[in-house]
């Protein structure tokens, strides 16, 4: 069940949850007082078993804390780096932010590289910083990304990637094989064997944007004709 | 709001496909993007579409008084606007180099190759001339602005009417549509933009570029043509070396593609001719209700495969075509008119991959900004036929790599032959056959 909501709208049924029990509110609702507001028009969303959220289609990136994005780095400013992600400010990433990075051995980013990293402050007030370790200091799969394409899409779209029950990557993996790092900030990194099948790659995804689950398989098989014809 | 930093590695892949002879959106290096025109209720008003790139284009005149060195000459002023609607990181109000860059081209392109008959413009010698405003508003900017803006431009002049004016006593008196016909615009030849992009150090060219390529670019190339395969104006901006024979290579193809925007200009204005005399409705809000006008003009993919064919598009069109049942007919000849670029393109399968293979070409150097813009006014005679008129194309480039090397003067002062009124124009182009 889906139900659409306009910004000033009251969602009642999280207001009689809440008598009950803690209840999180995701993106687009916003409590006043003892009442929760929609603040963005768009799909509002349950999850079992207290989270509520707001789906709305959107091109601008907010920053939110915990976020994987990508970005391009600027400027080197002395200790740290400056990386667009696409948000109102850039973001600023320290360069001991870096698996096994010290003050002597840093670690080689120049600007124009394109990175994975994730934010760890995300204020209205703040500038944005990002890091491309993870808690316990190992890069796991963040860091500089090197050959490949960035290309830019909706925020909804890279959520829907990530979602999952999505099943668009694999049935690309049928295809071809391929890398892929899709950041929240509407950027999606792509590499391939070749050109063509980067750009396949990207064409498959941009089009399965307003696609049913099963119209994804066909686009996607419908590349791989295209590509290995 | 700053522009998007380009990365390295998007640079490095749009060199590396170029030079596979990939483009991300699927055309090939010598095609350019498909152009849609559409005509405003007002007089020269028009909306042109390349692609995704929009610009609105509106010519206004008033009286005034001529300048002293050219008293019975009108005036014309182009005006380029370019806002955060056309791109965020534009600022309006400002004048940026790329609206200079635009403006300056299309100056270049339209005053000084003189298309329009400035005398027609002239009511009372040294005291009362037309003055025309040509206004260029950017909607979207997604790369080529400066072909969509010659284009908009010339169909925006060719649909202007101005009214008629008598003179009673020595006062002007200006008629209002109703108590007389105003009077159309008279274009001695019709000129149009043309632009490449070069990558691989002058040696690749690729027409009609996106804003990534634009970017990515060597160097930008722009040609001004008319559909006589006159030369109007000819600019080379950016840092590589570019061979002679690419550059007339590129010449030979943005005249085909003058060629064939200006017939379709015509056509499109035919068609909104025969609207109004039928008494139909037209302007932008009945393009709006046809769907001609739609927020993006196409499906558009950033990237995409040359084949591949978007679900659904097919249904979109039938819908379109069954809510405009009562204007079939124009319709289906538009969309003739659309098709024919990726005929021509077809029909020519060989991409603009244009290796120089002399050793000896004499590489002219793009060492600083004010001499790199070649300049000049070329019209050769161009009653010739046929080949010779490619050959005479391609000495008017030679002319003026010559004088660029030299760095002579800017102005290269060639025989000027222009026509005396628009009407010959059709037994003109079936001379030249190209």
């Amino acid at each position: 069940m889906t139900e659409i909501v306009l910004p000033g709208d009251r969602i009642s049924a999280a207001e009689e949850l809440a008598k009950l029990k803690k209840v999180i509110l995701g993106p687009g609702l916003r409590r006043e007082n003892e009442q929760v507001v929609v603040c963005k028009a768009g799909r509002l969303n349950y999850k079992e078993p207290n989270a509520y959220w707001i789906d709305s289609y959107q091109q601008r990136y907010v920053p939110v804390r915990g976020d994987a994005v990508i970005g391009v780095v600027t400027a080197k400013a002395g200790d740290i780096f400056r990386v667009d992600i696409g948000a109102h400010e850039q973001a600023s990433l320290s360069y001991l932010a870096f698996e096994s990075a010290t003050k002597k051995n840093r670690p080689d980013v120049n600007p124009g590289d394109v990175l994975y990293g994730r934010l760890i402050v995300a204020s209205r007030d703040l500038e944005p910083e990002l890091v491309c370790v993870n808690s316990i200091g190992k890069k796991g799969k963040l860091g500089v990304l090197t050959d490949g394409f960035v290309m830019n899409c909706s925020l909804n779209l890279a959520r829907m990637i990530l979602r999952e029950n999505c099943p668009l990557l694999r049935s690309l993996t049928k295809e071809m094989p391929y890398e892929i790092a899709v950041g929240l900030n509407g950027r999606i990194w792509l590499k391939a064997k070749s050109l063509r099948e980067t750009i396949a790659l990207g064409n498959a995804i941009l089009a399965a944007e307003n696609a049913s689950n099963e119209e994804m398989s066909k686009i996607c098989e419908n590349i791989g004709n295209i590509l290995f014809t | 709001m700053k522009e998007t930093p380009i990365s390295t590695i998007e640079r490095n892949f749009v060199t590396q496909a170029v030079k596979h002879n990939l483009r991300l959106d699927g055309r090939k290096n010598d095609e350019f993007r498909k152009i849609t025109i559409n005509f405003g209720a007002d007089w020269g008003s028009a909306l042109v579409a390349l692609g995704e790139t929009k610009v609105l284009a509106q010519v206004s005149c008033e009286l005034g008084v001529p300048k002293a060195t050219r008293p019975n000459e009108g005036i014309i002023h182009i005006n380029v606007e370019l806002g955060q609607m056309a791109a965020p990181h534009f600022e309006s109000g400002r004048n940026s180099e790329l609206n200079v860059q635009i403006c300056r081209t299309l100056e270049r392109t339209f005053k000084d190759s003189r298309c329009v008959d400035l005398e027609s413009l002239c009511v009372t010698t040294e005291e009362r001339v037309w003055m025309l405003r040509i206004d260029l508003n950017v909607l979207n900017h997604e790369g080529n602005l400066i072909d969509c803006c010659s284009v908009a431009a010339l169909s925006a002049l060719l649909h202007f009417k101005r009214p008629d004016v008598s003179i009673i006593d020595n006062d002007v008196h200006i008629h209002s549509p109703a108590e007389k016909e105003p009077i159309p615009m008279v274009l001695h030849h019709y000129p149009v933009c043309a632009s490449y992009c070069l990558f691989d150090d002058g040696r690749l060219a690729i027409a009609d570029p996106s804003v990534l390529e634009e970017r990515v670019a060597d160097s930008a190339l722009v040609f001004g043509l008319n559909s006589f395969r006159e030369l109007c104006c000819l600019n080379l901006g950016g840092t590589t070396l570019t061979s002679s024979n690419l550059l007339l290579q590129c010449a030979t193809r943005a005249a085909r593609r003058a060629k064939f925007v200006v017939d379709y200009v015509k056509e499109v204005l035919e068609l909104d001719k025969l609207a109004r005399e039928e008494d139909r409705n037209s302007g932008f809000t009945e393009c709006v209700r046809l769907n001609k006008i739609t927020a993006l003009a196409e499906n558009r993919l950033s990237l995409r495969l040359r084949n591949f064919k978007l679900q659904g598009t097919d249904d979109l069109k039938d819908e379109t075509a069954m809510e405009t049942s009562g204007d079939e007919e124009v319709e289906s000849e538009e969309e003739d008119g659309t098709e024919k670029p990726q005929k021509i393109v077809s029909i020519d399968s060989k991409s603009a991959i244009l290796e120089s293979n002399q050793s000896n070409i004499k590489w002219v150097p793009d060492d600083d900004g004010v001499e790199s813009n070649i300049e000049s006014i070329c019209s050769e005679n161009v009653t010739e036929e046929g080949d010779e008129s490619e050959r005479s194309l391609s000495q008017q480039i030679e002319k003026q790599m010559q004088k660029h090397s030299k760095k002579e003067s800017k102005r290269a002062l060639s025989k000027k032959h222009l026509h005396d009124d628009a009407g010959s124009d059709s037994e003109e182009e079936a001379k030249v056959i190209l």
